[in-house]
């Protein structure tokens, strides 16, 4: 399906949200989906760089200064527009979102707070590394702080393959499976951003 | 996000913070995460020859609302059997602690640990699970 322009009638590329013979700003598209509004294929592989330079190129030519003496039409499609890319760039950029984002497309919400979480191995991992941590903030031991970082990044490597693989062909045929990796990455996500935490509070002592 | 008196009360003096044997033949352990958050709890138990929960320890690693959470069901379990335990409903805790309802999932997690908790030492004690109480109006007036 070829989208036209609503004034010149012109086709428009992808994103269909400027016309590139008339310079219209079109209609918003609530229907797109973010891969849609940022111009680029529904894939869990996506190379960050890529969406950041194309995100940003489209921002500009959408930016609502550039709106601003446009018709009121105008200038809500243009923040509509750019509101939605940044909701783009800051989904899509991240692995955990882009992966939930990519799951409950196909209607699977791994993280809805009614699941439950049956895997006493990831448990007992997951409190281990909080005991750590929490140790480690204990005796000052910024050093040993770093070194569980980075076994933690290792670990987040580890299940972000996982999901590539499980995500490689869309929709995901194991939901199940690539539910749990993403369940997992939630957990050494906030493991981490505690990790953040205790690293600035020493830092600041 | 504005706290109630008694979630701050539990958040700064958490009653019963640490750990009791999991290897232990009367300790029961339940470990529960939530997904929602990534946050992580850990609740155990020690129960007597008469079936009776005499002590409770927890480790929470989560917002104050889980936190104080498990401090609140490890001081209600004191005292209570398995059965009157399993009964305890995460809205009593919700209730009694006053959370918003955008918190409720963290009182899930006490009310998941706690049923965890003593279906890990059910188990232990090799029995078949004895099957589920009908819900017990004791556990409501538990404190
Ligand atoms: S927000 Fe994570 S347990 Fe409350
Ligand atoms: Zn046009």
């Amino acid at each position: 399906m070829v989208d036209s322009c609503f004034r010149c009638g012109a086709e428009l590329g992808a994103p269909p949200a400027l016309c590139a013979s008339c310079g219209a700003v079109q209609p918003f598209r609530a229907d797109l989906s973010l891969y849609a509004v940022a111009g680029l294929p529904e894939t869990y592989d996506l190379d960050v760089q890529t969406l950041r330079t194309q995100v940003l190129a489209l921002q500009k030519g959408l930016h609502p200064d550039r709106f601003a003496n446009a018709e009121p039409a105008a200038r809500r499609y243009s923040l509509e527009w750019s509101t939605r890319l940044n909701e783009a760039l800051a989904i899509l950029r991240d692995p955990l979102r882009r992966a939930d984002y990519l799951l409950q497309r196909q209607g699977v919400d791994a993280l809805d707070e009614r699941v439950k979480v049956a895997d006493p191995e990831l448990l007992m991992t997951q409190m281990t590394y909080r005991e750590r941590l929490e140790d480690l903030a204990a005796a000052r031991d910024l050093s040993g702080m770093e070194a569980l970082r980075q076994e933690v990044d290792t670990a987040v490597t580890g299940v972000v393959q996982r999901l590539r693989g499980l995500l490689g062909v869309l929709p995901c045929v194991e939901p199940e499976a690539a539910g749990a990796a993403l369940r997992e990455l939630q957990f050494l996500d906030k493991l981490l951003g505690e990790i953040d935490r205790s690293e600035e509070h020493l830092q600041n002592a | 996000m504005a706290y109630s008196e008694k979630v701050i009360d539990h958040y700064e003096h958490p009653r019963n913070v640490g750990a009791l044997d999991k290897d232990d033949s009367g300790v029961g352990t339940g470990m529960v995460g939530a997904p929602a958050c990534g946050d992580v709890m850990r609740l155990q138990i020690r129960v007597n020859g008469q079936g009776i929960i005499e002590d409770a320890k927890f480790k929470t690693y989560g917002c104050g609302s889980a936190i104080a959470s498990s401090s609140l069901v490890t001081e209600w379990v004191k005292g209570k059997t398995l059965d009157e335990a399993m009964a305890i409903k995460n809205s009593q805790i919700a209730e009694e602690l006053e959370l918003p309802p955008v918190k409720i999932h963290c009182s899930v997690l006490a009310e998941d640990a706690i049923k965890a908790a003593v279906e890990d030492y059910r188990k232990k004690q090799g029995g078949a699970p004895v099957a589920a109480q009908p819900e017990m109006a004791g556990a409501q007036a538990a404190h």
